[in-house]
Parts: structure tokens; sequence; C-alpha cells
């Protein structure tokens, strides 16, 4: 299988560099710091913005480290070790999705805690929609977030272009994000935010399909 | 010289003679609207202006597809040309709802889906041209902006619905449906579409022109 | 074995190949010639289909319109730029190359292949301490343990020695005797040893024998 072993690289060069995940949790940790700053620590502001400062922080820490991942492919060129061979280029959006996935997915166990303790949002929900849907989340926008970054990848500026792009194209997500987490941790029924369920895995078909589909095109010289 | 074909020379005349009817008539010709007066008179602006502009990025997206299974150059040369143009309407709808909003809803900007939508695919654009100017090769650049302009046309329902979900107190539109409105109302606005249309393919036929000596301009040199 | 036929390329409008022909058989050694800038590197990426090109075919054992995979399969572009992971090292980076190909070759066929060109002492450290002689070295590594028809070597002569260089000239005997075709970029031709090779010149868009 070419996709496990595409998938097999990006966790072996996590594994060796360490880079993504450690960049994403410094990052993280100091949003959540200053965000603690900038709301002054009421309960109540903090309380009924939780989900969406906590998906405000995902995003920058997805572009940091997205960024991240595709820049490791500029050096040396290395990623034409992995052109010139005869693979399906989707896999590799496949592969880069898949595993920046995990990353973020473990980098998330790791901050939650701290995001909670910091914040002092006391917590007490039903854990599996939550974390059922925040995995469904992850994976849509990690898709997004590799197709624009292999968009900019070789562009002169593509630290500036990838979230000058990737910002409005992502912004359907954000707020479905924000919604689905708000609407769980608030025990909303189902019935009321299922329309962002649906939103969302129509978010992953069309981002899935196309960046599998155009990725072809995309490392093409 | 592109006006010494003469079937352009006419076209142009057309489009100036038909623009300025349409403007005399959207003045003088329509009816009153009780309740809005004056600012009713935008909406024969702003919304055949959004139809252009949604028209010129569909239009993009097909040359997108176009240039990237053809490699033909004159539909990257389609494709910014319509992006250009499309922006250019777009910026008219984000300016002239506003306008109209301000009288009727009491303040400039309230997060309306349509009006919500044409703002997130203009930031898309801006990254589009920013991908144009700073992306170094070009011959990448065209790739990658035909991916950006087919994404950016993919995401349109995606953006409408989020956004639609996220306020849906929001969703009283200016334009009640069409076809209900008095023919006093209905036979201008359609005079103004269809004005809309004319002077868009005028100013793509042109703009073709320029873009396409443009470049011979810069490759002789 | 692989015919190029008519392949135009422009370049913003620019022509940069203008219905560039080449014929390559088996045992080959075809050497191109030309000045900086006129266009030998994008043309051995389009035969390799790693670029795209405006008009023309490429046709390879008499067949039309192969797929990009197979083309990729059967020749092999070993570019002027390391094309390596920094952070792995050279077995793991022929590792990846291979497995990706779907060609078995085994370890000890790869650490054998390492020694012959001197990287032995290098096998487990990360590529990206490497000089240029010793990227080289481990380009010539890689492309002796795939099983390609026809190889494009794009200056394949920088920053080698001269043990490098005798090196490089018994790969290029062994490919040739193994019915592999070679077509080679360079300014120097006076460090090949193989006395039968061709030289083509890539002069006004156009390649001339």
């Amino acid at each position: 299988m070419d996709l496990l072993k595409l998938i097999n690289k990006e966790l072996r060069a996590e594994i060796l560099n360490k880079e993504i995940i450690i960049t994403m949790l410094a990052f993280g940790l100091s949003i959540i710091v200053i965000i603690s700053f900038t709301s002054n620590l009421s309960k109540q502001i903090i309380e009924a913005y939780a989900p969406g400062l906590f998906w405000l922080m995902m995003l920058f820490v997805t572009v940091l480290g997205v960024h991240r991942s595709y820049a490791y492919e500029k050096e040396f060129n290395a990623i034409d070790l992995i052109l010139t061979t005869p693979i399906d280029r989707g896999l590799i959006f496949i592969a880069k999705s898949l595993s920046g996935f995990i990353f973020i997915t473990l980098m998330q166990i790791l901050i939650i805690f701290p995001y909670f303790i910091f914040l002092s949002i006391d917590i007490n929900i039903d854990f599996f929609p939550l974390i059922l849907s925040t995995l469904l989340i992850n994976l849509a926008l990690m898709f997004v977030s590799n197709l624009i970054s292999g968009i900019s990848m070789r562009a002169r500026i593509s630290e500036i272009l990838f979230p000058v792009i990737l910002f409005p194209l992502i912004s359907p997500l954000i707020i479905a994000a924000t919604n689905i987490t708000n609407s769980i941790i608030n025990q909303a029924p189902y019935i009321e935010w299922q329309v962002w369920i649906y939103l969302l895995i129509s978010i992953l078909i069309v981002f899935g399909l196309s960046g599998y589909a155009l990725f072809d095109f995309i490392l093409e010289e | 010289m592109f006006y010494e074909n003469k079937k352009n020379l006419y076209l142009l005349i057309v489009a100036i003679i038909l623009f300025a009817f349409n403007s005399l008539n959207i003045f003088y010709g329509t009816p009153m609207v009780p309740d809005q007066h004056w600012a009713q008179k935008i909406f024969y602006l702003h919304v055949p202006s959004a139809w252009v502009g949604f028209l010129s990025y569909f239009i993009a997206m097909i040359s997108g597809f176009l240039f990237l299974s053809t490699k033909k150059e004159k539909w990257d040369i389609t494709g910014t040309a319509c992006a250009e143009i499309g922006t250019l309407f777009m910026s008219l709808v984000l300016i002239t709802g506003p306008i109209w909003a301000t009288p009727i809803w009491g303040k400039p900007w309230i997060w309306e889906p349509r009006l919500t939508t044409t703002l997130i695919l203009f930031l898309t654009y801006v990254g589009y041209f920013m991908m144009r100017a700073f992306g170094g090769n070009i011959e990448r650049v065209k790739k990658t902006s035909a991916v950006i302009a087919i994404i950016a046309f993919l995401n349109v329902p995606i953006i409408f619905y989020s956004v639609q979900f996220w306020s849906p107190e929001l969703q009283s539109h200016p334009q009640v449906e069409m076809n209900q409105q008095p023919t006093g109302i209905l036979i201008p606005f359609m005079i103004s579409l269809f004005v809309f249309s004319f002077i868009f393919f005028v100013m793509l036929s042109y703009r073709k022109y320029v873009i396409s000596i443009n470049k011979n301009l810069t490759n002789n040199v | 074995m692989l015919h190029i036929d008519s392949i135009s390329k422009t370049f913003d409008g620019k022509v940069i190949l203008d219905n560039v022909n080449l014929k390559i058989g088996n045992s080959e050694l075809k050497i191109l010639k030309g000045k900086n800038g006129s266009g030998k590197t994008t043309f051995l990426k389009i035969i390799a289909s790693l670029m795209s090109y405006n008009n023309g075919k490429i046709f390879f054992n008499n067949i039309e319109n192969c797929k990009k995979t197979t083309l990729r399969k059967n020749i092999f572009y070993l570019g002027d730029v390391p094309g390596f992971y920094k952070f792995l090292s050279p077995l793991q980076n022929i590792e990846l190359g291979l497995s990706l190909r779907k060609s078995d070759v085994p370890k000890e066929k790869i650490i054998l292949t390492l020694k012959k060109f001197e990287l032995s002492n290098y096998i487990n450290k990360p590529v990206g301490i490497f000089s240029k002689g010793m990227l080289q070295r481990l380009k010539f590594a890689y492309a002796f343990l795939l099983d390609w028809k026809v190889g494009l070597l794009d200056e394949p002569l920088n920053g080698l020695d001269d043990e490098g260089v005798k090196l490089f000239n018994e790969c290029i005997k062994i490919w040739i005797e193994n019915k592999q075709s070679v077509l080679l970029v360079t300014h120097n031709t006076d460090y090949i040893t193989n006395s039968n090779y061709d030289i083509l010149y890539l002069k006004n868009k156009k390649i001339s024998s």
C-alpha cells in the first residue's frame, strides 16, 4: 500500500524531527496565555466563547503545523524523491492529511487540560459525541489546509499566501466547528445541530475529493 | 488595435447607450416603493452586479478546469480576466449592499448570508491575486490560481449555508421572490440584468485582449 | 524504445521548445549539450513526465499516450538538486524510493551498493550532513538500484572527485550492457570514457545532432 508507506514516512519524519507537534503545542500554549490576558479572566465571557476560542487556536496551530510539514519537502527538493516514483499523487495529499490529523489530535490531547485549567472552565458533559465530532473536524481542518498548503507550497512567499488563501476558504468549517462544540457543551439535542454535521460532512467530501483530484496538477511543474 | 475591429467598436457603443438608458430608466422609469423610497433604486444595480460577479467567478472556475486539462494559454487569460472583472463587480456588491442597508436595516452590515458569501469569495480572490502577483514561477502560478478559482467556487454553497445556519434570524432577504414583484419593478430589473450581462461580455473581451498583448509585449522585449 | 514526437513547451507564452523530436533505442548513450537556459532541464523533466507540455506526443515502446505512472516507472530523472530527505539516512531514503517504485531489493544489496559508492560509513547518518560530492554518489547509488529503461541525468558530474567520475563511468558501462539507455546533460564530455556516444545540441529551441 503506497498510502501506508507515505504515512509511515510522515510519521517517521515527525519522530525524527519532532518539529510539528512541538511547534503546535508551544504555539497553542502561548495562545491560551494570551487569551487569558485579553479576556480578563471573566468567567462568563470565557465560558460563552470557549469553543470558538478553541477552534481559533486550532486554526492558528494548524497553519503552523501544516506549513512546517510542507517546508521540509522543499529542503533539498526532497519531494522529488516521491514525485519521480510512479505513485498516484493524490495519495500524497491523503497521507499528509491523515498524518496531520494524527499530529493535531495528539496535540489536542496534550493541550486540552491546560486549556481548561488556565481558562478555569468547568466541564461536565457527555464526552463521546464531543470526541467524535472533534475528530471529524480535525480531519476536515487537515483536508482544507493541506489542499491550500499544497497550492502555496512552492510559491515565493508561501508562509504569507498560505494563511491569506486559507482563512476565507476555511471560515465555513470554523463556523460549523464552533457551533457543534458549543451545542454539545450546552447539551443541546442533536436535532438542533445536525445541520452542522451535514455541513461538516459536505466539507469533508468536497475538499477531500478535490484535494485528491487536484494534487496531481498542483505538484506537476 | 482592439477598436479598429468594427465589431468591437459597435459593441462598445451599444454598451454605452444601453448603460445610459438603463440608468435613466432606473431613475425615472421605475415606481417608488413606499417604505423604501430612493434606497430601493440601488437594488437595480446591486442584484445585477452580484449576478455578473458570480457569473464571472463561475466562468473563472470553468476556465480553471479547462486550463488544467488542456494547458492552453487562452484559458488562463480567460480565467484571469474573469477573476478581475468578477472582483470588480463583487466590490460593487459590497459597496452597494451597505448603502442600501444603512437606511433600511439601520446599520450598514448585518451578516446577511448572500452578502457574507460575497465577502468571503471576495477575500478568497484577494488571495488569488496575491498568488498571481507574488507567487514566483509564472507557469506554476497559473496552475495554482486555476485551482484556487475552482475551489473558491465549489466553496460557495458551503459558505452560503454555513452563514445562513449561523444566524438564522437574518434570513430576511432584501429581495422577495422576483416573480412576485409587480411588472413595474420586474421589467426594469430584467432590463438592468441584461444590460449588466452585456457590459460584462464587452469588458471580458477587451480585458482578454489587453492581457494577451501585455504578455506578448513582455515576451518580445 | 522512447520516441519524443514534436514536443513544444511555452513558458508564459514564450516558446522554450519548438517541435522537438528525439528517439532513444536500447543501450544508447546520448549527450545533450546546450547553453545555460536553453531548456535542457525543461526537456528532461517533460520526458520524465514531471512537467507538462503544450503540444506533441511521447511514445514509449510504440504506445502513444502512456499513463504518466508508466512513464515515471520506466524513465528515471536524476535532477541536479539533491532530492533526498535531510533527516533520513541514505538507507532510509533509498528504501522509501524503492518501495514506492514497488521494486523489491534486499537490504543487503542496498548496503553493498552504498559500500561500492564508498558511503558505507554514512549508512545511518542523516543525509543533511552530506557534502555535494557525497550526495552525487548517493544519487548514483539510488539510480543503480532502480530498474528503469531510460535514465535522464542532469549535470551528474557536478561536485564529483576523480574516483566518483570513475564510478560514474562504471555505472554507465553496466547500464548500457543491461540494455538501459542514458540521456546525459553535461558541458564536459572529457570525463566520459565510454567512446560510443552521440552528441545532441539543444539550440534555437530545437535539437540537432
